[in-house]
Order: structure tokens, then sequence, then C-alpha cells
């Protein structure tokens, strides 16, 4: 193991490795202090950047794009209370009321402290894992996989979304998609209309583009924020800012609380679907239990700050361990860096874990030594950062959408970049009606497991489905996907219920 | 986001689940694979559909019901300046999907850079010209001169154009 270790790190610190890893947190951390711009688009983007890479290079590209945007989400959550990206939003809470008190320099050096801590805490939780785990996956057979598969796709459906039928409804239309072109099994056409272009099936990355990046355009766009210039905040707090970090003596009482944040994190980013949000909510929540001055939090504690800053980097790294160990992506960032496994020829999974090993610790470093970077980038070039608020809507729009329509371009000829377009009117229509896109996006990438997983068990079986469904790992999956898929409706009915008891006490007293 | 919004879409999913679950039904079938062909996966993904999107649907038309807003509808939350611009992107991103394999890559982008900057209220002639200008050398020199992608050259005089470049 600790030659592993070793090897990947003298992989990573290769003259053009590194410099990939460089680019990509560079890239990333300015991706993250963007509003309205975050891993998920970045990755989309930058995946056909990745085309003319090896493996391993696109993969710590877009690893390192991922660690950086989780970071670089706080420096607009700490200066203008807006998150630079979601897993940031209870840097907000705490990180701006340290800046309304002079504090900015101190809240973005505690943030940036914090993300190294939990980055570097995830990246030695992902090390040790992720083997550990595909150890255990390579026993799996098709029935395991298919749990699994239904085990990502309801994760993700139930938690992220306001409304969890929507979010099954886009999963399965991702996994209707996937079935597009020939069948798996057979070779018979599906969907395709008599479509030559369709019997290929769709192709994943156009879409991805299509429905992550060039959908976000259309939508700021029918909210009229294109054409607002963007709140930039006070200039003289942006010439002001310097980095500090806190004491020793501040940040001793606070060891068991960031020990607690970064298991937590670490924890939740490995289920799949939950991802780097709910950890900072789940860190931050914590944090305010344990504590002896409870009080404190809101009003510009760097606690506050620490316990969300751990657990969402934490958990960035957590979430790589479904992916790289099962193959099975946790998040959307994770699900497109499927797809770009996949355009590398390579299939993430136990067998990558045992035949590919110095590519995965080659990736573990990468992330490894984005934190690291992120940290420097972060302490040196804070200033930069907070100026690209400057750019106006306007020219991030045009960017995006050339950069979309030439990747899908060169991802899939003119027909990927029609599909790009046709994706990302579909996207702007799905996000207007609260279907959350990333489940979609899962269902196209899970697709091509689930199907044939479940249908080869089907035959193994003798199209005995109780058989099937019975396999004891494959029970305890589908079991944990069935509370996954029931706990937010029980959550959302008991609030309601409470919510009702409450209006009608209000109106009795 | 209103009630008529949302019987519309949701209606539209639960028919096109409906379609698209008669066009399963006409797959081929072999003999070998007949329990679990090649339209078992998508007609149980698409029942599943047509039973969510149905429920949802049927919700709607009783909270409409029940609330008797139906005619009125409701008061749509986006600006309608934003409706005509959005209407107006969308129709040029998809002329330029179409009118790139015949104006090539560095004619159709620079053009479509232009009138997407307008559609978002950039006036200044200075930025118009030079901000697409300098985004397409950014995409030619990754795209082409990097990846070595065969992005499309266009017919014509553009192809002569294009050969200029790549």
């Amino acid at each position: 193991m600790l030659h592993d270790i070793l090897a990947g790190y003298y992989y990573a610190f290769q003259v053009d490795n590194f410099t990939i890893i460089v680019l990509g947190t560079l890239v990333g951390v300015a991706l993250g202090s963007f509003p309205g711009l975050d891993c998920s688009i970045g990755a989309a983007l930058f995946i056909p950047i990745t085309y003319g890479m090896t493996p391993s290079q696109a993969i710590l590209l877009l690893a390192a794009l991922y660690s950086g945007a989780v970071y670089g989400g706080q420096i607009p959550a700490i200066l203008f209370r807006v998150p630079g990206a979601s897993e940031a939003v209870m840097t907000t809470l705490d990180g701006y009321p340290m800046t309304l008190k002079g504090e900015a320099g101190k809240a973005l050096g505690t943030g940036l402290l914090s993300s190294l801590v939990g980055g570097l805490f995830g990246v030695a939780g992902l090390t040790l894992v992720a083997p550990l785990l595909a150890n255990a996956a390579l026993m799996f057979g098709p029935s395991e996989y298919f749990a699994l598969g239904i085990l990502g796709l309801t994760a993700l459906a139930s938690l992220g979304s306001k409304s969890p039928i929507k979010a099954i409804i886009s999963g399965l239309f991702g996994l209707l998609f996937a079935t597009v072109g020939l069948d798996p099994i057979v070779g018979l056409p599906r969907f395709v209309f008599g479509a030559t272009v369709l019997k290929g099936g769709i192709t994943f990355i156009p879409a991805v583009i299509g429905l992550f990046a060039a959908a976000e355009v259309y939508n700021q766009i029918s909210r009229g924020r294109a054409f607002s210039r963007i709140d930039n905040g006070t200039g003289n707090q942006q010439k002001r800012i310097r980095i500090t970090f806190p004491t020793l003596k501040e940040l001793k009482p606070l060891k068991w609380s960031s020990l607690r944040s970064a298991l937590l994190g670490l924890i939740v980013g490995i289920l799949p679907g939950v991802g780097a949000t709910t950890a900072a909510i789940v860190g931050y929540s914590q944090a305010v239990q344990f504590s002896k001055e409870p009080e404190k939090f809101g009003k510009g504690t760097i606690e506050g700050i620490i316990a969300p800053e751990i657990a969402n980097n934490a958990a960035a790294a957590g979430a790589m361990v479904p992916l790289l160990s099962l193959g099975i992506p946790g998040s959307a960032t994770t699900a497109i860096m499927l797809a770009a496994f996949l355009m590398h020829g390579l299939r993430p999974g136990p067998l990558l874990l045992v035949q590919q090993r110095p590519l995965a610790f080659t990736i573990f470093a990468g992330m490894g030594l984005a934190n690291i970077l992120f940290f420097f980038i972060g302490f040196f070039a804070i200033r930069f950062f907070v100026r690209l608020r400057q750019v106006p809507y306007p020219f991030i729009a045009v960017g995006i959408l050339a950069f979309s329509a030439v990747g899908a371009n060169a991802m899939g000829d003119i027909s990927g970049m029609k599909m790009m377009f046709l994706f990302a009117i579909l996207g702007f229509i799905m996000e207007k009606y609260n279907y959350a896109v990333a489940p979609m996006v899962l269902g196209l990438v899970l697709g091509p497991i689930v199907e044939p997983s479940l249908r080869r068990a089907l035959m193994i079986h003798e199209y005995d489905l109780v058989a099937v469904l019975t396999r004891p790992i494959t029970a305890m999956l589908l079991m944990l996907s069935m509370v996954v898929i029931i706990t937010p409706v029980y959550w959302e009915l008991k609030r309601r219920r409470a919510s009702r008891r409450g209006g009608n006490r209000g109106r009795f007293s | 986001m209103g009630l008529k919004g949302e019987i519309i879409i949701n209606g539209v999913t639960f028919a096109v689940a409906c379609m698209l679950f008669y066009v399963a039904t006409t797959f081929p079938q072999l003999k070998f694979a007949d329990r679990v062909g090649p339209a078992f996966w998508p007609k149980t993904i698409l029942f599943t559909v047509i039973v969510l999107s149905g429920s949802l649907l049927l919700k709607n038309v009783i909270v409409g019901l029940r609330r008797e807003r139906f005619d009125q509808g409701e008061v749509p939350v986006q600006g309608e300046e934003g409706t005509k611009r959005l209407i107006v992107a969308i129709v040029l991103s998809i002329i330029y999907g179409f009118c790139v394999p015949y104006g090539g890559f560095l004619f159709s982008i620079y053009l479509f850079q232009v009138l997407f900057l307008l559609i978002l209220k950039v006036k200044k002639v200075r930025v118009l010209v030079l901000f697409p200008l300098s985004l397409t050398a950014t995409l030619y020199i990754i795209f082409i001169k990097v990846l070595y992608i065969p992005l499309p050259r266009g017919a014509g005089i553009f192809l002569t154009f294009s050969r200029l470049f790549y």
C-alpha cells in the first residue's frame, strides 16, 4: 500500500501531470468563486478539452478542478453572502457576519485552512477506503451491480431535489435515454425512429454539456439575470483583503468538533447521491449541537466556518470512493467524471484498482496535491478571484455557449452539437418545472450498468426475479434504496403535519 | 411557475411516456430472449414513469379543482423581456446548429457570439468585435491547433476561408 501511495505521488509530480493539476486547481477555484458556475458545469465544459490527454491526465484535471471548485465556493460566500457553489451555503452563515465585522481576512484564512484540513482528511480516507471497498466489490455479480445502480439513482433522486417524484421521473428518463440505440444483449435497435445517428445511442458528453452548462445560460437569460451587472460588493473591501489565519489558541478547543466534521463529511461523501452540500449542513449542525456556546453561531464565529468547510471538502474526496471502487458515481460531478473515464477507455470499479492500480493511486495523489495547491493559490491570489466577479455575465454566458457548442462538436460531430442544444433546451424546461437534471445525468450513466446487469442476473437465475432480488447483498442494497426513498417523504409528511398543528394551535390560542 | 404550467408539463410527460410505451411494445422479439428481451427494460421504466407522472397530474387537477383557479392561471414568474430574449437565444442556437456545416466553425462561431452578445444587451462596438474575436482565437488554438479536432470547414467561400487557417 505504501509503495502504491509513493508511486502515485511520483507520477503526480511528473512535470506534465503536475502542470495539469495546477491548471485544474486554478480553473476550479475560479469556477467556484464565480456564482452560477460550479464544478458540474466546469467538469462538463472541460471534458472535451481532455480529449487530447492521456487517461490519467484527463482524470487528474477533472479531480483537481473538483477539489478547487469546492474550496472556491467559500470566497463569495464569505465576502458577499453569495455562495459560489452550493457546497458553501453554510459558510455564509458565519463567514459574512465576520466580513461585516471587518474580519474578512480572518474568515477567508479560516476557510482556507479548514478546506485544506478537510480535503487532506478526505483524500486519506479515499486512499484507505476505496481499495478495501473495491476488494469487497470483486465478489459482486450482476444482481449486486443492478442493486448498486438503483441505490445510486434513488439516493440522488430523493435527496437532490425539491420534488422527489419529479427527481425519480428525471432519473427514469435518464435510464430511458440510455436505452436508445442497439440493445446491449441481443443487438436489436430501440427508439431509433429510423435515424441512423441514434443507432449508436445518445452520446453522453454532448448531453451532459447541454444539461449542465448550456441550460444554465438559458436559465439566467429567462430570469433576466444575464443582463444585469453582478453586485461586486464594496470596492474598498476587495482592496483591503489580506488573509490571516486563526491562532493555535483559537483552534485548540475546536479539535474534536473538527474531527467530527471531517469524519461525518467523509461518510456523507461516500454515500451515493448525498454529496458535499449535505455534508456541510451536517457538519455545521453537529458543531452547533456540541458547542458550549451555540448562541455564537450565525453571528460570525470561526467555528461556523471550520465545521462546514472541513465537512464539504472531506465529502468531495469521499464522493470519489463509490466511483473508483464500485464504478457507481455518487454525485453529478462524479457522474461526469465517469463519462471521462469511459471516453478514455477506462471502466471505474473494483477492477480499476486491481488492473490499473498506479492510475488509481495517481488520482488519489493528484487530489491530495490539488488540496495543497489551492491553499497556496487561495493565499496568494485571493484578490484575483475576488475580481473575477467583476466580469459581466454576458461574457461568461457567451463563453459557456461557445465552449459548449465547439466541445460538443468535437465529441460527436455536428449531430453531437445539435444533441447538445436539444438537451440544453430540455434542461432549461426541466429546471423551470423543478425536474432536477442531475438524476437524468446519473440515469444516463447508470443505464448501461443497470439494464444489462438485471437482464444477465435474470438469465443466470432462470428468470426467477425473487431469486435475483433476495440475494443477501442485493436485498440489503435494495432495502437501503427503499429507506433512501421513503425517509425524505416521511420527514416531509411529518414537517407538514407539524406545521399544520402549529397553524391550528396559533388559530385557537 | 403556475398550476397550469405544472398540468401541461406533467401531462406532456405522461403522454410522451404512453407513446413511448406503445413504441416499446412494437420492438422485435427474439425467441431465446423472449422473457427479458429488448422491450423488457424500457417497458419497466415507462410503466413507472406513467404511474408517477399520472399521479402528479391527478394531484395537480385535484388541487386545481379545489382552488377553482383553473381559469385564472397564475402570473408567470419570469419577466416578459427575459422570455422574449430567451426565445431569440434558443432560436439563434438552433440556427447556429444548422448553419455550421455551411458557414464553417470559424465564421459561424464568431457570428454566433456577436449576435448572442447583442441579445444580452451588449452594445459597445469595440466589445462586440474584440471579445468574440479573442474567444474564437482561443477556441481555434485549443481545439484545432492543440487537440487536432476536425471542426467543420463549411462550404463554398467559407471553405476557402477556413482552409487559410486549418
